[in-house]
């Protein structure tokens, strides 16, 4: 036996066999390490550049897990009987008359509003500009929430600070990119800042994320701005980072603070909806 | 196989086993607080089998949990090489200690790794270190309960795997 693999007692001089835990000087160059990554990646944000490429690695064990979720689905959707999906049907048909009939009014809305100049750019109703991503996975961390998108389309162009739609509005922006896998920072995450401007007093703020599940905040806006409870919050465009004209969020707190040098506005952001499997991706 | 490889690789699978589980999604709140089960796996392979964990498993898992969660990299290697240190120091003290005792310390260091995660190291907040709310700490709380209750039952799962498995 080496040198080193044991201790003696000192009472009766017997080896003492004991597993040598992990030394304190690999324990020490461990920590200065992991600080030394911790400090480059904070400083220079080197692992956005390898996030999206580690996400296409990873895609098989995502897809993995979700295996069980797909064939418990299959498996109830076996179970609904013939009849009730023929109800369904028919439901749907009913709902997909009344659907064309809005969708005909909303095509003629819009041609009017175009007519009128208003607010409608061009790029809003250009398909090419959209990239369809399936949710892959929700990190469940509340103060880091990240969504990781599946975009399978070989001629995309997907770029970092790309937009992301859900149906009802900006959800957030890409901030990694891989082969086909895109990392998205959500509204609500503490980095995130969107330039807005609201429904009906037409001022601009701008609006910062504090976490899943929690509300938002119009940071820096002056005390005598007239923001009003229940308004809605638009995308201004500022910045060019997002499209102007979609929905963010809406204000639902408006306060006064004595001791405060700004307004405290508080905002509700858009739903995150659980069971939605696809995002767009703005391109353009 | 060569022995060693063998107990590797079954600590190994049994690791990303875990990581598959923790990867399942529920609602956000139930995902807040579910117990962090790779965590769990990974500090009883440190404690049961100290001389098969090394500081190599810490950096490998590390960097995978730091992609899977999107937190800044190197997070996850630092609390990796803690639990590993911590665990193969004090192993022997934690081994006779009553379950009711090794939830306690569980429950403490999953506390301490939650707090950690939300320490704002990307400066989103100039007023503050940490992101963390009351909310958060509520949920924290909640997390390190979980934990701690789970790892009993964990422990022995682990314990018959390692006696059918894994020869020593």
């Amino acid at each position: 036996m080496s040198r080193g693999d044991h201790k003696v007692s000192k009472i009766t001089s017997e080896a003492i066999f004991a597993v040598r835990p992990i030394t304190s000087t690999s324990f020490l160059i461990s920590l200065v390490l992991c600080l030394s990554l911790l400090l480059v990646d904070i400083k220079y944000k080197v692992s956005d550049e390898i996030r999206g490429y580690a996400h296409d690695v990873l895609l098989p064990l995502y897809k993995t897990v979700q295996v069980p979720g797909k064939f418990i689905n299959k498996a109830s959707d076996i179970w609904q009987t013939n009849q009730e999906l023929r109800k369904k049907i028919t439901s749907y048909e009913e709902d997909n008359e009344i659907l064309q009939l809005i969708n005909s009014q909303l095509k003629d809305l819009t041609r009017r509003n175009q007519e009128l100049n208003l607010v409608w750019e061009s790029v809003q109703i250009d398909k090419e500009a959209y990239l369809l991503g399936q949710k892959i996975k929700l990190s469940s961390n509340p103060i880091n929430p990240v969504l990781i998108l599946d975009v399978n389309d070989p001629n995309s162009v997907l770029l970092v600070n790309q937009p992301v739609l859900s149906k009802e509005g900006i959800i957030g922006k890409v901030i990694s990119v891989g082969l086909r896998s895109v990392e998205v920072m959500l509204s609500q995450d503490p980095r995130s800042l969107i330039p807005v401007i609201s429904s009906e007093s037409r001022l601009h703020a701008i609006l910062k994320g504090h976490g899943l599940e929690r509300k938002g905040q119009l940071i820096n806006v002056k005390k005598t701005a007239a923001f009003k409870k229940g308004e809605e919050l638009y995308s201004s465009g500022l910045g060019k980072v997002f499209p102007p004209n979609y929905l963010v969020g809406r204000v639902i707190h408006v306060e006064d603070e004595p001791d405060n040098e700004f307004l405290n506005i508080e905002v509700e952001f858009l739903k995150l909806p659980e069971e939605q499997e696809y995002f767009l991706v703005f391109t353009k | 196989m060569n022995k060693d490889l063998k107990s590797y690789s079954l600590i190994t699978i049994s690791l990303i086993f875990f990581i598959l589980l923790d990867l399942v999604s529920f609602s956000q709140t139930a995902d807040q607080i579910k117990p962090a089960l790779f965590l769990l796996s990974f500090t009883y392979w440190n404690i049961a089998l100290p001389e098969r964990m090394n500081l190599f498993y810490a950096f490998i898992f590390g960097f995978l949990m730091d992609f899977i969660q999107g937190t800044v990299l190197g997070l996850y290697p630092l609390i990796l090489v803690f639990i590993a240190y911590l665990s193969q120091r004090y192993f022997y003290q934690f081994r006779p200690l009553k379950f009711i005792q090794q939830a306690l310390v569980i429950f403490l260091i999953f506390l301490v790794i939650r707090f950690l995660i939300a320490v704002d190291l990307n400066d989103s907040n100039p007023n503050s270190l940490t992101l963390a709310d009351k909310e958060y700490v509520l949920i924290s709380l909640a997390f390190a309960v979980l934990n701690a209750l789970i790892w009993s039952p964990l422990m022995y799962v682990h314990r018959i795997y390692r006696r059918k498995w894994i020869k020593t």
